[in-house]
């Protein structure tokens, strides 16, 4: 007589053969011949017979057929595109992409063979068996590498839960520190995650770097020159990840630090800083930042969101190419703040400035008018809770959209639809200047 | 009655981390915990619960681990992880919040709220 094991794998074998196998798959009917032998068990203590027990058993699977179709996505998906293409030349290309032999690069991603090397649709990278790489993290042969995810967590569960020490990832650990100057202090990173904040030092930097990999070479280096202290970051191997964390510290009483960073991939973290400059550069990754007390700051994002939160600045220019841009409790005497494409959001402001974006919307309460202030958009709407107990003049004009200020005491120079201008209360000092292509403007 | 799936199904993912904080557990144990903590009023069927499970585990709320049973086969162990245990925290609050508004805006009457 056969197993009751042996009859629940036969039955899914057949419930499995539609689907070309895979890793996923098999570990995914092994771990369904454990629940449905349980299930059978449960059943056999009611049921009349053995069949009727191992069918209530499969029965209460439910329907796993999208589950396994899921689950065998990628190889079902290459068959399809393998059946559809017809013959080519052996070398071949045209605006649809090109081919060599059994190599094909077009805008679904690169693929060898059977192998996609890379999936533009689904974002991931894999050769073969051994090689697979998405945005949860990278499989290399049996060994899986899971990528840092705290990009998008809470801005106060990253710094409440920040203590600075070793992470427990790192299998190497680097120190080095660097006496305060007049210079430039740079620190420059193809891809980390790094951390300022305040040490207990008096007069010196300090820098922990965390490897998940346990290699010299990846250490960063140090070089000077008339003007700039230079910390750039050590061999990052592109063919495998070497997870890294940088945690910097600023000593509390070098609050004429000129600080610039550079980070191409990774997430950027600062607290706690008092600075006379405090300049950053990312490629692609997230900046969050809380209590910071700079003279200027200039922060460029290509890709990524800017969340900082109680924020003091004489003068602070801030672009982001492709992101958000968050701001609350601020103190700005002049901000330049600019979003391409994503959203700007600003509460509780005190100061003044120009704030741009092309797409996407505008929004900004400001406590406290410290200067003119001055908003443009492209295509998106623009809202300002402007200070409840100040008078401004103001001149707002929309392409296309309304203009509306909702406010008491208004004094119009000219108002239509589409244009107003004059001033509100009876000592107005600074000005709002709005200005929307497309989109309304909302002043309250 | 049945409790309409309709209702339930944004809840699926809150239900799994529920009982997985309350311990580890495999797919069968924990469709049996759905049926035993609704009193058999609401079951989950496993191809649901092992896409969620699949699903959690992918954003990292949850991990899996396969047990060691001498005899018979293999279970795989799913188990919460830290912020998953954050994330449910969170959706447990976000459901104190709303169950009672939204009880309120279904069965609530308008005119006894009507005291202006």
């Amino acid at each position: 007589m056969m197993s009751v094991e042996m009859e629940i794998r036969t039955r899914l074998d057949v419930i499995f053969s539609k689907y070309t196998p895979n890793a996923q798959l098999t570990e995914f009917k092994e771990e369904l011949v454990a629940d449905l032998l349980e299930a059978y068990q449960d059943f056999s203590k009611t049921d009349r017979s053995h069949n009727e027990a191992l069918d209530d058993a499969f029965e209460q699977l439910g329907d796993i057929d999208s589950l396994l179709k899921d689950l065998s996505e990628p190889s079902t998906k290459e068959e399809t595109d393998k059946e559809s293409e017809p013959k080519r030349p052996y070398v071949d290309i045209s605006n649809k992409g090109v081919h060599i032999g059994n190599l094909h690069i077009n805008k679904k991603g690169v693929t060898l063979g059977d192998d996609i090397i890379l999936d533009g649709k689904n974002n991931k990278v894999q050769f073969g068996d051994w090689l697979h790489v998405d945005r949860d993290g990278a499989r290399v042969g049996d060994k899986y590498y899971k990528f840092e995810d705290n990009v998008d967590s809470d801005i106060n569960d990253t710094f409440e839960n920040k203590d600075f020490k070793e992470p427990n990832w790192a299998k190497s650990h680097h120190q080095l520190t660097v006496p305060t100057s007049t210079k430039d202090f740079v620190i420059d990173y193809s891809e980390a995650s790094i951390h300022f904040y305040t040490n207990d030092k008096i007069d010196l930097i300090t820098i922990d770097e965390y490897f998940s990999r346990d290699n010299r070479r990846y250490f960063a280096t140090i070089s000077e020159n008339d003007d700039k202290i230079i910390v750039n970051q050590g061999e990052h191997p592109m063919l495998f990840h070497v997870r890294t964390a940088v945690n910097i510290g600023i000593p509390r009483s070098f609050t004429t630090g000129k600080i610039e960073v550079r980070n191409q991939a990774g997430s950027l973290y600062a607290q706690d800083l008092v600075t006379e400059k405090f300049n950053v550069q990312i490629n692609a990754g997230s900046f969050k930042v809380k209590n910071m007390d700079t003279k200027t700051a200039d922060w460029q994002l290509a890709s990524g969101s800017i969340k900082a939160t109680h924020i003091k600045a004489e003068q602070a220019k801030i672009h982001a190419q492709l992101g958000a841009v968050n701001i609350s409790d601020a103190t700005i005497d002049y901000a330049k703040v600019n979003a391409d494409f994503g959203s700007v959001r600003i509460d509780n402001l005190v100061g003044g400035g120009e704030f741009t974006i092309n797409s996407g919307s505008l929004r900004l309460r400001v406590d406290q008018l410290t200067n003119d202030l001055k908003l443009n958009s492209n295509s998106g709407t623009i809202r300002l809770t402007a200070p409840a107990d100040q008078d401004f003049n103001f001149e707002l004009a929309t392409n296309s959209g309304a203009v509306h200020l909702d406010r008491n005491d208004i004094h119009y120079n000219k108002s239509f639809d589409g244009y107003k201008s004059g001033f509100v209360g009876a000592n107005p000092e600074f000005t709002i200047d709005a200005q929307a292509a497309m989109g309304s403007i909302k002043i309250y | 009655m049945d409790i309409s799936k309709d209702l339930i199904r944004g809840h699926t993912d809150t239900i799994i981390l529920n009982i997985l904080s309350q311990g580890d557990s495999y797919g069968y144990q924990v469709s049996k915990s759905i049926r035993q903590l609704s009193s058999k009023q609401y079951e989950l069927n496993e191809a649901t619960l092992y896409t969620a499970f699949r699903r959690l585990e992918k954003v990292g709320d949850i991990r899996s681990y396969w047990g060691d049973q001498t005899q018979g086969a293999r279970r795989k162990y799913y188990t919460l992880t830290d912020q998953g245990q954050e994330h449910f925290k969170s959706a447990q609050q976000e459901w104190d919040f709303a169950k009672d508004i939204i009880s309120h805006l279904i069965s609530g009457r308008i005119k006894d709220y009507d005291e202006r």
